[in-house]
């Protein structure tokens, strides 16, 4: 790359940050007060404090595979990543594909909720497809439930439905080993993807795959089968891996299924965290594991916050803080306030809530996990919008019925990678029974 | 007796067991996008009428807008019965109306045959003639709810607005009861229809604590105004941020934007029963003549090929994101002016130095725009008239007030005074168009604008609504867009997001999708 070009492109990316934060604007380039909410020289170890000085952000926006990751254009961030063989770079290009897994995986998880709540026993309707059967026990397995999904498997031998009874028969074995998530990739009987090749972006066959014949009237439901979305996740799990097993695993692990064998994180650098909602290394183990580490900034500013339910305000408060905190710090680092800080320090606060989001979860505290989450979707916009948190959050609407939301944060995000459309299908078919349900009611404004 | 005693026992005597908040503390305030026309929830005819409709009273099922369980503030028991096609509801014992008078099953089922009295001219209520048959009640605290079949998730159609008995002489309640004016609730606040504003006082209940003691609804002003106001803490909130103004608002660590779930699109209606809009061609015409990415942009701030714009084009009368979309039907971003022409020139209009005519005489396209629509979209209106003005049609442009918009234009009297109408349509979870389309009858159609008929479509709308299956029903609908893509009744615009602005002092605020103040309990501001 010319020295022009190199200019250019970082250029591009300190542009892209500054649109989103009013870059050049005085105000926004003003530091807020330092709020000390973790000690200064945990601080020091947030990603954002790399990148403060603007030379170093324009130097990481030489690489056009940053600049396409600050679009989430993750394909074209892969492909631009692949084209070089530096350990940094091998690094990124793991951290793409565990990101393009990761969006897979949320979407898989659309899909299998989406299934269940549409023709789970007690939602099931007169009319329904009978190989809706083959449908949930995928959507057990991608949900963890072997048992269940064994249930459901090798009920559909007999179906007209073309491709149906030989996927059908595919999962009756997968289901019966141990470490299916994995095999599900090149399980005969199931759908072909091309051999795993870090830096590519397979196209998968399209949705629908299966038209199912209703049993009343003559219509079909045209439908998207999960398989296919958990085939990409595996495929990008493997990429991933190949391009760098210490990256893949760190990035992966908050987000792998409960049905895939867990990854070992290893030591991770700057590609595994820049411009993500992570502030370190310690921070993405704590997500993951929901076990404080040392050098977690998430720890130390929820330690703010003690008892058993934190206080919703107090997390919120606290993350506010630690994005103020790392702002101002970034001045200092930088040489002065810059108009980049503020959204990079912002992934901070996002990700905070987010983690402290997952904890209230896990805790079984659903009302405190989704407020939080709810809070982080208000706050997820421009630079610090992030797919796989809209996805996420999309699933979990799916799994409670709140098909309104989760369509419109879905819908968003349809054309990041080939094959998203296919929970698509699946969201809607839910939201359709969910509509049919409600009261009536009438347009206004 | 002292002053003081006095005012006491006069305060309690009026208010039986639950009382009005202080009124010391702080008021919350915030803009609306107008006056309420209405705080009869029977009779809300705009979205400012339903989101109002929510802190005055309580709905009878309402889903938690946190975890979208179902859940109810009246009902503590509840129990199918009659195989299926009933349900018996147990009422909670201790809730008041803001009048002081008790909550009880007559309530509950005086508001169902409310909505079963076909002198309860409200199309709210017309919907749900389709769900009841009856409400007997069994004792106070009881009451079966009768259905006209057996429902799949029966709770889930009590999502209606329970009335008080004792307001009403009988059982049909009509649009110009005082009581759209000065209503009793249920709910967390009470609110009286002023001329100016709206204030509403918080209200302790047993089913409803709020902390906010008093709010103050006012009417949206310009939008630069409204922003600055805002950061000047001259109101709180902003319940619908122009898209222009978001930047500025999330910019600041005063102020944070907040998602309104809510399936908003918007339209020109036209008047087919117009000699020269008769013809499809011409309303295929001026479809094309349209250059959506030129009036998103100057109207609206959107640039084109931006990302993750909140205004997204649509082909037919469902947002894309919906299931009803039928994504096989193409939008026109873009103007078509060489198609347009060749339409127009088929349709039988003559272009007569520069401008068209119809049977010798000029046109004149007398176009309008609900008014409060310019603060979301400012100039739309008169950009469209630009547009078509360039395109040789002379027009005519005038803003219609809101209750120019809901008494005339919605009941479709205003064919004769308007050729195109510019309005906009919200939804919830549920999007049955049936009342914008069919032929007008029958308490059917009771939103069609310049009373548009189509023997297919009202087929396809029969179809969706006797609907098996849910696949017929999505069939039905995507048909349905199929058809009005091609035949025009409306031209379809975009979709808008809807994002409302808070200041970070005020805490909890949950906005309900579609129903905005369903979570007000939980919100916190001053003291």
């Amino acid at each position: 790359m010319t020295r022009a070009m190199t200019l250019l492109v970082g250029a591009a990316l300190t542009a892209a940050l500054s649109g989103c934060t009013g870059g050049d604007d005085a105000d926004a380039a003003t530091a807020p007060a330092a709020v000390a909410i973790v000690p200064a020289a945990l601080a020091a170890g947030a990603w954002q404090l790399d990148v403060a000085d603007p030379a170093a952000l324009s130097a990481l926006g030489a690489n056009p595979g940053w600049t396409a990751r600050f679009a989430w254009d993750l394909p074209a961030a892969a492909a631009a990543f692949a084209g070089d063989d530096a350990p940094s770079s091998k690094a990124a290009l793991a951290r793409m594909h565990a990101e393009m897994g990761a969006l897979y995986r949320q979407a898989a998880l659309i899909q299998a909720h989406s299934i269940l709540e549409t023709y789970k026993p007690e939602q099931r309707r007169d009319g329904d497809p009978v190989e809706v059967v083959y449908l949930l026990g995928v959507a057990h397995a991608i949900l963890g439930d072997r048992e269940a999904a064994r249930e459901h498997f090798g009920q559909s031998a007999g179906s007209g439905v073309a491709g149906l009874p030989e996927a059908d028969a595919a999962w009756a074995g997968l289901a019966a080993s141990d470490d299916f998530a994995l095999n599900v990739l090149g399980a005969s009987g199931l759908y072909g993807l091309p051999a795993v090749a870090p830096g590519q972006t397979p196209t998968p066959k399209p949705a629908p795959h299966f038209s199912l014949p209703e049993t009343v009237g003559e219509l079909t439901v045209e439908a998207a089968d999960p398989t296919v979305t958990l085939q990409l996740a595996m495929w990008h799990r493997a990429a991933a891996e190949a391009a760098d097993p210490a990256v893949a695993a760190a990035v992966l692990s908050p987000w792998l299924l409960s049905l895939e064998p867990p990854a070992a994180p290893g030591e991770v650098g700057l590609e595994a965290l820049f411009l993500g909602p992570w502030p370190t290394a310690a921070d993405l183990a704590f997500v993951a594991t929901g076990e404080a580490s040392e050098g977690a900034l998430f720890d130390a500013a929820l330690s703010a916050c003690p008892g058993e339910r934190p206080d919703l305000y107090c997390v919120q408060e606290s993350a506010q803080n630690l994005a103020r905190q790392l702002q101002a710090a970034m001045a200092e680092a930088g040489g002065g306030a810059h108009g980049d800080h503020r959204s990079l320090a912002a992934q901070a606060q996002l990700g905070l809530l987010r983690h402290a989001s997952r904890r209230a979860f896990a805790d079984g505290d659903r009302e405190l996990g989704a407020r939080l989450m709810i809070g982080a979707i208000d706050l997820s916009a421009g630079a610090t919008g992030d797919p796989i948190f809209l996805l996420k959050t999309a699933a979990w609407d799916a799994s409670v019925r709140n098909t309104l939301r989760a369509q419109q944060n879905l819908h968003g995000q349809i054309n990041r990678l080939p094959g998203l459309d296919a929970a698509r299908r699946s969201l809607d078919a839910l939201a359709v029974r969910v509509s049919r349900d409600a009261g009536p009611a009438v347009p206004l404004h | 007796m002292s002053k003081t005693r006095n005012w006491k026992r006069l305060i309690t005597g009026a208010l039986v067991g639950l009382s009005a908040l202080a009124t010391c503390g702080s008021t919350l305030s915030f803009y609306e996008e107008s006056l309420p026309t209405t705080l009869n929830p029977l009779y809300a005819a705009s979205m400012v009428d339903h989101r109002v409709n929510e802190l005055v009273f309580d709905r009878l099922y309402y889903h938690d807008p946190i975890t979208n369980e179902l859940a109810s503030r009246l009902v503590t028991q509840w129990e199918l019965v009659e195989q299926g096609k009933a349900v018996r509801l147990t009422l909670r014992k201790d809730i008041k109306w803001q009048d002081g008078k008790n909550f009880r099953a007559d309530d509950v089922c005086f508001t169902v045959r409310a909505m079963l009295d076909p002198g309860t001219t409200s199309p709210i209520a017309e919907g749900y003639r389709s769900v009841f048959t009856g409400c007997e009640v069994e004792g106070k605290d009881q009451a079966i709810v009768r259905f006209t079949k057996i429902f799949h998730n029966p709770l889930n159609r009590l999502g209606f607005y329970v009335l008080p008995q004792h307001r009403f002489d009988g059982d049909a309640v009509p649009p110009d009861h005082d009581f759209s004016s000065h209503p009793t609730g249920t709910g967390p606040a009470s609110g009286n229809l002023g001329s100016k504003q709206v204030n509403f006082q918080g209200i302790q209940n047993s089913h409803h604590q709020p902390s906010i003691a008093q709010l103050s609804l006012l009417e949206a002003q310009d939008p630069l105004v409204q922003v600055k106001t805002l950061l000047n803490n001259g109101v709180q909130g902003i319940i619908a941020v122009p898209p222009p103004y978001r930047a500025e608002v999330s910019t600041s660590d005063d102020m944070s934007l907040k998602g309104y779930d809510l399936r908003s699109w918007w339209f020109i209606a036209a008047d087919q029963t117009k000699p020269f809009l008769k013809d499809k061609k011409v309303r295929q015409a001026i479809n094309l003549l349209l250059d959506r990415t030129d009036l998103r942009q100057l109207s609206i701030g959107v640039k084109p090929g931006e990302q993750n714009s909140p205004c997204e084009f649509i082909s037919g009368p469902f947002v894309q994101a919906s299931p009803y979309y039928n994504h096989d039907v193409p939008v026109s971003a873009r103007s078509d002016k060489d198609r347009a022409l060749a339409l127009l020139t088929e349709a039988g209009l003559t272009d007569v130095g520069g401008r068209w005519h119809y049977n010798g005489a000029p046109i004149t396209l007398r176009i309008g725009m609900k008014a409060a629509l310019d603060n979301e979209a400012p100039d739309l209106l008169s950009q469209i008239g630009n547009q078509l003005g360039q395109a040789g049609f002379d027009r005519q442009t005038y803003k219609l007030s809101e209750d120019e918009w809901n008494t005339q234009a919605i009941t479709g009297q205003l064919s004769e005074n308007y050729d195109l109408l510019i309005g906009k349509w919200s939804f919830g979870l549920v999007e049955d168009v049936n009342a914008l389309f069919h032929t007008r009858r029958d308490g059917r159609g009771s939103k069609n604008i310049f009373n548009y008929s189509n023997p297919q479509v009202d087929a396809l709308l029969a179809q969706y609504e006797s609907a098996k299956t849910d696949t017929q029903a999505r069939d039905a609908y995507h048909k349905l867009h199929s058809m009005l893509a091609e035949d025009l009744p409306y031209l379809f615009l975009w979709k808008l997001d809807t994002k409302s602005a808070w200041r970070t002092d005020v805490r909890g605020t949950t906005i309900a999708p579609y129903y905005y103040w369903t979570e007000i309990d939980n919100w916190k501001y001053g003291g």
